[in-house]
């Protein structure tokens, strides 16, 4: 009976000792997966700033003017050749109005 | 039974027992000697061992910050960072420094006797150089040099080049803010350097990354501006036609929105791309729209105007004797254009009579002109968030010679900033609220949260609503009949002054017959002002008529600028198109 009880505690011990070692090893582990995707996110956040930047040169007013002039023939519309359609009334900046001064100067207490 | 042992066993036995005892006390005296050096290590070199054990296992890394973007009204990136790589040596781990010198020189272009003094230097870190193109990285990747490795380093970047360069400024090598917004919101744009430490393994492989436990490096705030990107290139590239027809010094273009004193762009003439600052002199990244005050001739006469009519020494039809175009002051005679006789006020202003005006600035009187040139911020700072900003000059009324008056009513012996001269006149478009300028509407953090947001501030209120609608309406009679017919944008009422200036000549100290500024200043529409507009053409060659030189500027700016921000012609200027753009929502009247 002893020698049971004793076989228990040692393969109990044992099965301890194992589970603490495969759970550091597995920390270990799935530590050297996060670095490589921390250096794959690196990567990726460079990419996005590259392309960030070169997309922006892109679209840059001045280029897309050069684009619409040189290859497409396009030119700027002459005044009347442009019709603005009227919004609805809530369209509009409502802090646009006039008496926008007289509440700011109440507010900056000038 | 017993056995009985021979002598030879007994004497072999005992040496056998001397053999054991003589290798017990060998691995005794080893273990003691083990002991010792155990406890020497552990007790006198513990601290030593320690830090050698850290330096094996833990890899201390700096985690540079990177700038906070710039973009303008819309979000469109005006300032970013890239990634580049910088190349640094360790000289005690290099044993030919000449040889090596030699490799980098073919691989980064860079002299060999420079390298050679770096490499031989008694330190353990040397920058050979700092951000570098990738085909120079690549060389020296394939030349494997020992002691020679590449950082990854962050760069700023102006992706469109020119465009908005005195307003941006540009930043060092280190990354540190060193001329306009990239100076004078340093402090916001530039995040805060970490030191984390990260657990290696033998190999050098990270294990546990700490820095996911540990505070990051973080980065600087970004910065949202008021100035539109498509309305920049609207100024910027009518501007450059301008110069270059006219073969002028330089130039410059300011528009504001004067209810809020939102600056919506900002050109000067000469310029400069801040992705290359080594090609550039500070006089070309000199922000002259704020640091160069010049003497603003006639249209300082806008706000003259308004003093009379404030002070009610004058109505648009009061008639005033602008004689046969001449009056002599003080040794010098003041000249106008043309004969006029009796005019009124408002054709005073339409013409843009200087005798008319000396004898009303004589009228209103030294003290009454210079308080309200002070009132309309001439002489003080706009308070705008620049760095540099020039206060211009405006001397004491005790200060001022017979002639100070007089030329003061002509736009002389005053100089004005550029920002000072617009923001003036945006008081009268603002029914006389003069209002702070700014250009930094919003700075969030790189979680995108926003940590300010500037609202629109007022400074004082030099005019009534009512004087500045008399004003109004002279200027428009100037766009519409009198010297600034070139500005008129066609469906829209147009209120502005021409202005000429002489420049004073360095070399003789009086005033240049050959080196003008013309300028024109106005606001559109002018029954619900959207767009202040400043133009100003410095020494331009051949006719130099503010009205000639620079009102076709504003035309061409308030016109596509209009259409841009779908403002509607005609009776009704303030119904927009359906979709309406963000461009001019940016503040509410709850901001404060």
């Amino acid at each position: 009976m002893k020698w049971v009880l004793w076989t228990l505690l040692v393969v109990s011990v044992s099965g301890m000792l194992l589970f603490y070692v495969w759970g550091k090893v597995d920390v270990v582990r799935v530590g050297y997966e996060l670095d490589a995707l921390l250096k794959k996110k690196a990567a990726l956040t460079q990419e996005h700033e590259r392309l960030q930047a070169r997309l922006s040169q892109l679209t840059a007013p001045e280029r897309i003017a050069s684009e619409a002039g040189d290859k497409l023939d396009m030119k700027p519309p002459r005044a009347r050749q442009v019709v603005l359609v009227p919004g609805h009334p809530g369209d509009e900046n409502p802090s646009d109005g006039p008496e926008l001064p007289l509440r700011l100067a109440r507010q900056t207490g000038e | 039974m017993t056995r009985s042992f021979t002598k030879t066993e007994i004497k072999s036995a005992g040496e056998g027992t001397g053999r054991r005892a003589f290798i017990g006390l060998c691995f005794l005296f080893g273990f003691v000697i083990l002991f010792m050096r155990f406890g020497y290590l552990q007790v006198f070199q513990a601290e030593t061992m320690k830090l050698k054990a850290r330096q094996q296992h833990e890899k201390p890394i700096t985690l540079a910050s990177n700038r906070g973007a710039i973009v303008d009204r819309q979000g469109k990136p005006l300032a970013l960072n890239l990634d580049v790589s910088s190349v640094y040596a360790t000289p005690s781990s290099i044993d030919d420094p000449a040889g090596v010198a030699r490799q980098l020189t073919r691989a980064l272009g860079v002299p060999r006797e420079y390298l050679e003094k770096r490499l031989r230097a008694k330190r353990d870190f040397v920058w050979i150089q700092r951000k570098i193109e990738d085909a120079q990285v690549k060389r020296l990747t394939d030349l494997d040099l020992p002691g020679v490795d590449v950082v990854v380093e962050s760069r700023r970047f102006y992706p469109k080049g020119t465009l908005l360069a005195h307003v941006l400024g540009f930043a060092g090598i280190d990354s540190q803010g060193l001329e306009g917004l990239e100076n004078g919101y340093d402090e916001h744009l530039r995040g805060q350097v970490r030191q984390v430490v990260l657990q290696q393994d033998a190999l050098g492989r990270i294990i546990i990354p700490e820095s996911r436990r540990k505070p990051q490096a973080l980065s600087g705030h970004a910065i949202s501006l008021t100035i539109d990107e498509v309305i920049q290139y609207i100024a910027e590239q009518a501007l450059d036609q301008a110069v270059e027809a006219t073969k002028a010094r330089g130039g410059a273009v300011l528009v504001m929105v004067p209810k809020t004193g939102q600056m919506l762009a900002w050109a000067l003439r000469p310029t400069f791309d801040p992705n290359h600052i080594p090609q550039a002199s500070p006089e070309q990244w000199r922000n002259r729209g704020v640091t160069d005050p010049y003497e603003p001739g006639s249209t300082l006469k806008v706000v003259l105007a308004a003093a009379a009519l404030e002070l009610n020494r004058v109505k648009p039809d009061t008639l005033l004797y602008a004689g046969d175009g001449e009056i002599p002051i003080s040794g010098t005679v003041i000249h106008d254009h043309e004969k006029a006789g009796w005019v009124t006020f408002r054709e005073a202003v339409q013409r843009s009579s200087n005798v008319a005006f000396v004898k009303m600035t004589w009228d209103l009187g030294k003290e009454q002109v210079y308080q309200f040139l002070r009132t309309f911020g001439f002489g003080e700072k706009t308070g705008i968030d620049l760095p540099g900003e020039s206060i211009g000059i405006l001397r004491r009324p005790d200060q001022w010679s017979l002639r100070t008056l007089p030329s003061l009513a002509i736009g002389q012996e005053i100089a004005v900033t550029p920002l000072q001269l617009l923001t003036a006149v945006s008081a009268i478009a603002n029914e006389g609220w003069l209002m702070r300028p700014f250009l930094v509407r919003e700075i969030s953090d790189h979680q995108g949260r926003s940590v300010r947001e500037r609202v629109p501030h007022i400074r004082r209120r030099p005019i009534s609503a009512e004087t500045a609608k008399i004003v109004t309406d002279l200027l428009v009679n100037v766009v519409e009949r009198g010297t600034g017919k070139r500005a008129a944008v066609p469906g829209y009422r147009v209120a502005g002054k021409t202005g000429t200036a002489q420049k004073v000549d360095p070399e003789t100290g009086t005033y240049s017959s050959t080196k003008l500024v013309g300028s024109f200043v106005g606001f559109v529409p002018a029954e619900d002002p959207r767009l202040s507009i400043l133009v100003v053409i410095d020494e331009p060659q051949g006719p130099a008529w503010g009205g000639v030189v620079a009102a076709p500027v504003f035309r061409k700016v308030a016109e596509q600028a209009l259409r841009y921000l779908s403002v509607a012609p005609g009776d009704n200027p303030r119904v927009v198109a359906a979709r309406s753009r963000p461009a001019l929502d940016g503040y509410q009247p709850n901001w404060e």
